[in-house]
């Protein structure tokens, strides 16, 4: 049985040797230097790693990350200090050097009600707890027996599995105080597979913040079906072909395949963006940014997601929140700082790294709504590109829109046909002609499994996407057969 | 309560006793583990201190204040490893954690492998390489800085618009590495820098570029003025680019690019992707890689560079290395436990490399310009999009089109794609232009033929 949330609160200022009264009168001296707002974000992580390579699980380790960040904003200006000393004392200095930012009369925010109630998406507690260590050693072992038996020409496995328990109490001058017990699991399979002179690799993961365990049910089903994916894909691409150079229609595959909007769009609609006037979508709510059948949401509100939260790091509840509508860019996404500062309401989208990090704006789960085609339909239609189904990554330059994706497994398409796969390449265009021509929007939508990471100002923090299967008319690959 | 004014005050940089306390817990820490049962145990603590100011449109936007403390400890049973990692510092964490990491060590399986280096090949002599020159923190000098630099990009052209400003920070840290067989070292370096970044704009669009520099020594790093006006200037030359018709052409890597050229050649020859087989260099040593004109050779001991160091990762002592010799692999890089994997000696490289150099024959950069005639000249690059499995190499990027030797237009959007090990064979010239700024020193790097695919 895992502690009730309170209980949970509780036990986090007790190890951080604080108590609520602690948390009050820092604030309000803070406050009493006349600055605008004054926040504290307390945090306990706890996680720990397996992982088996070379057939053996040899790698094992735990980590305890755990500290305050205190925040004090005057206008645009914020003091910020964090430490890892959890005491009454280290608190009160880093509430002083934060606050050394102050240098003009306060103007005290608006009161927020301070525990807004929100609902919880996911358990509290520590994900792992429900499997032994015997039983996670027990699950990398078969794992790994179960991948090599599935091609003879598997030289290398390695597998690992991850589970962390985030606990994060928010404590503010606007009145806000909230607190948010936040798990997250992944399941990762790689695999090298060798036929003569040829090498490839094949990966597949899935992860959320949910229990260890699911992987653990039906005999491993998840985590097998995980195995015979990045098998699949390494073999496939043994017989590789040079990718296409320049400019051609692709289909992109369901799911995984909406970091294209997370590059694309997602990024430039970051409100930190907006009020900076360094996105290529500054100053154009209420005008067409894409073709008409695309609408994008970002929703931290999904059960147990990746990209889930309860609330925010700054407490806020998660929230829905429609991006682009009908190809209409509708919404930015907003944290509490940049939303004061330019006149608009935070949309649950203020997060950080860790207690160590300031809180920036950022995606949650983002993703484009499927349509009416029929997948099949989309990729009949093209009688010369590219079909891409899975991805590495990608990147962007908000200002200039640019962005880069580079697929992982894909295939010439031919007549309507797919043949040949193709070796991974590079993906790249603006966001206004690809969001333009994306003429065709499948019915079969799907969010990524939930193996995201988005980096933004050197801070990572788990994201996720989706996407239907679609068609972009135009886009440059970045192949080597010119 | 009271917060007391004297927040200048409250930043103390580490004082004279820090390695000493340091040390004792690292002490411990071993101590601790050998009594819990491990066979053999090593930890680490780590120190820092740090203090960022950051400026936009002229005006103190974040400062930021970070004190952090962290320890590690890793243990080995019969060749069993666990390792735990906290940044609680508590007294009682320290029996806390090692359990955990003998927790770990009794459910891992036995690697002959793992385990700490052997005795001889621990470092023993540890010079000072002059990496610590601490200064007093003061917020006045950083908030200046950082405003000089936010304006001198902003006044650099009317074209430049407010964006996401300039910085400037000053980092002191102190870390002690030591094992229960009697290595201990401890390390303090200091960091300053200074970063600028900048958003021009025209009617045809947005560019945003950035310049920054950082050194152990405050005094080395660029100014704040000539940070600003580098960023600026980098954002305006990229205002109105064109585009070019997909092709084959010569690609040049200018001097801060080049680095990215070189670093998947040292991650296919290190011991990790090798013993994975995550490379496609497995079993090259002794065999051709690269031109022939391309020697690199790495230098841990320079003296005031962050990146030098007398250890490795392990405790194994470091020492100049020819790496590439004439297009050779001469050494694999490898760590305590890939050696072992691959049957070889540890080359001091648990933690990857430290200075390396391209020792070649230079060419004056414009004449490799003059070299390239027509193809394009690649000064930023976007996304990661190397195979080290298969070699095949594809990159988002941006630069100039090169016309009769001579730059033509900016060029942005466009992709480049080869094969690392055609990449490295086909590189036919490197430019004087030399920089020494990171992990290698090296001039332009030109290769002979690329697939640039643009819309």
């Amino acid at each position: 049985m895992s502690d009730s949330p309170a209980q949970s609160r509780q036990n986090l200022l007790e190890q951080a040797e604080l108590t609520d009264q602690d948390l009050a009168l820092n604030v309000t001296g803070m406050m009493d230097r006349q600055i605008d707002d004054a926040e504290l974000y307390i945090q306990h992580n706890r996680s720990e790693a397996w992982a088996l390579e070379d057939g053996k699980v040899k790698d094992g380790s735990f980590s305890v990350s755990q500290g305050v960040g205190v925040r004090a904003i005057t206008g645009e200006k914020t003091g910020f200090a964090h430490t890892n000393e959890l005491n009454e004392r280290a608190l009160h200095k880093a509430c002083v050097m934060a606050s050394s930012i102050a240098d003009r009369g306060g103007n005290r925010r608006a009161e927020t009600p301070g525990d807004t109630p929100f609902r919880r998406l996911y358990p509290g507690g520590d994900p792992t707890a429900g499997v032994t260590n015997e039983d996670k050693i027990r699950f990398l072992s078969e794992l790994d027996r179960f991948t090599r038996e599935i091609d003879p020409r598997i030289v290398e496995v390695s597998i690992s599995i991850r589970g962390s328990s985030d606990r994060v109490l928010v404590y503010g001058s606007d009145g806000t105080n909230q607190f948010d017990d936040r798990p997250l699991v992944n399941c990762r399979i790689h695999v090298i597979v060798k036929d003569g002179t040829r090498s490839e690799s094949g990966t597949d993961g899935s992860g959320g913040r949910y229990p260890l365990d699911v992987f653990f049910q039906e005999d491993f089903a998840t985590a097998k079906q995980m195995a015979r994916e990045a098998v699949r894909m390494a073999i496939t691409k043994l017989d590789s072909v040079p990718a296409p150079a320049g400019e051609m229609p692709v289909v992109l595959g369901p799911g995984w395949a909406g970091v294209l909007l997370h590059e694309a769009v997602g990024h430039g609609l970051e409100g930190d963006c907006e009020r900076k006037n360094t996105s290529c979508f500054s100053g154009k709510i209420g005008e067409k940014v894409a073709n008409e059948l695309c609408t994008v949401i970002d929703d931290a509100t999904l059960d147990g997601r990746r990209g889930s939260l309860s609330i925010d790091d700054e407490g806020t509840p998660g929230q829905r929140t429609v991006l682009i509508e009908d190809g209409i860019l509708r919404g930015f996404m907003w944290d509490k700082h940049n939303a004061i500062l330019t006149g608009n309401q935070s949309t649950g989208n203020g997060r950080r790294e860790s207690f160590a990090s300031l809180t920036i704006p950022r995606m949650t789960n983002t993703f484009l709504l499927g349509g009416e085609s029929d997948p099949e339909d989309i990729v009949r239609s093209v009688s010369k590109g590219v079909y891409c189904s899975a991805f590495s990554g990608g990147q962007v330059d908000p200002s200039s829109g640019r962005f880069v994706f580079a697929t992982t497994e894909a295939y010439l398409i031919e007549d309507g046909k797919l043949t040949s796969p193709i070796h991974g390449c590079m993906l790249t265009g603006y966001p206004w002609d690809v969001m333009n021509s994306i003429t065709m929007v499948g019915s079969d939508f799907a969010l990524d499994p939930g193996v995201g990471t988005c980096g933004k100002q050197g801070q990572g923090v788990p994201v996720g996407v989706g996407q239907p299967t679609i068609k972009v008319e135009q886009i440059t690959v970045g192949g080597t057969s010119a | 309560m009271t917060l007391e004014p004297e927040t200048n005050e409250a930043i103390e940089l580490h004082d004279e006793n820090v390695a000493a306390e340091l040390t004792e817990l690292v002490e411990r820490l071993v101590e601790e583990a050998q009594q819990q049962g491990a066979h053999q145990s090593s930890a680490t603590v780590s120190d820092s201190i740090s203090v960022e100011v950051s400026a936009r449109e002229r005006d103190i936007e974040n400062i930021a204040y970070e004190q952090g403390r962290a320890f590690r400890v890793t243990v080995y049973v019969d060749h069993r490893e666990g390792t735990a990692v906290t940044s609680d510092v508590t007294d009682s964490a320290i029996k806390d954690t090692v359990a955990q990491a003998m927790s770990i060590a009794r459910f891992t399986e036995s690697d002959p492998c793992n385990g700490l280096p052997d005795e001889d090949r621990l470092a023993t002599e540890f010079p000072d390489l002059e990496q610590n020159f601490p200064q007093p923190v003061n917020i006045e000098h950083l908030k200046d800085d950082a405003l000089a630099a936010d304006a001198a990009s902003l006044d650099f052209d009317s074209c430049i618009m407010p964006a996401n400003g300039a910085d400037a920070s000053q980092t002191a840290t102190c870390s002690v590495r030591g094992n229960s067989l009697g290595f201990l070292n401890a390390n303090r370096y200091t960091i300053y820098g200074r970063s600028a970044t900048a958003l021009a704009r025209s009617d045809a669009g947005m560019q945003t570029d950035y310049w920054f520099d950082q050194s152990c020594q405050a005094e080395q790093v660029e100014s704040a003025e000539f940070i600003g006006r580098q960023a600026a200037q980098r954002a305006l030359r990229r205002l109105n680019p064109r585009t070019v018709a997909t092709g084959t052409y010569p690609v040049m890597y200018d001097r801060w690019t080049a680095p990215s050229l070189l670093y998947p050649l040292i991650e296919g020859i290190s011991g990790g992707n090798l013993y994975r087989q995550e490379s496609y260099l497995q079993d090259s040593l002794a065999t051709q890689v690269a031109t022939t004109s391309l020697t690199l050779r790495e230098y841990p001991h320079l003296h005031k560079r962050i990146q030098s160091r007398n250890c490795d990762a392990d405790g194994v002592a470091t020492t100049e290395h020819t790496i590439i010799d004439k297009g050779v692999v001469n050494t694999y890089l490898l760590g305590t436990y890939s050696a072992r994997r691959l049957e070889l000696a540890s080359t001091g490289h648990a933690g990857g490399v430290s200075n390396v150099h391209v020792e070649t024959d230079f060419t004056p950069v414009d004449e490799l310009l003059k070299e390239l005639q027509q193809g394009l000249l690649v000064t930023s690059l976007i996304g990661s999009g190397t195979n080290l499995v298969t070699g095949d190499y594809s990159c988002g990027a941006a630069g100039f089109w090169i016309e009769n030797g001579e730059i033509a237009y900016p060029v942005d959007n466009v992709t480049i794609a080869s094969n690392l090990e055609l990449m490295y064979k086909g590189i036919v010239g490197f430019g004087d232009d030399i920089q020494d700024r990171g992990t290698f020193r090296t001039g332009s790097i030109l290769v002979d033929a690329m697939t640039v695919a643009s819309n």
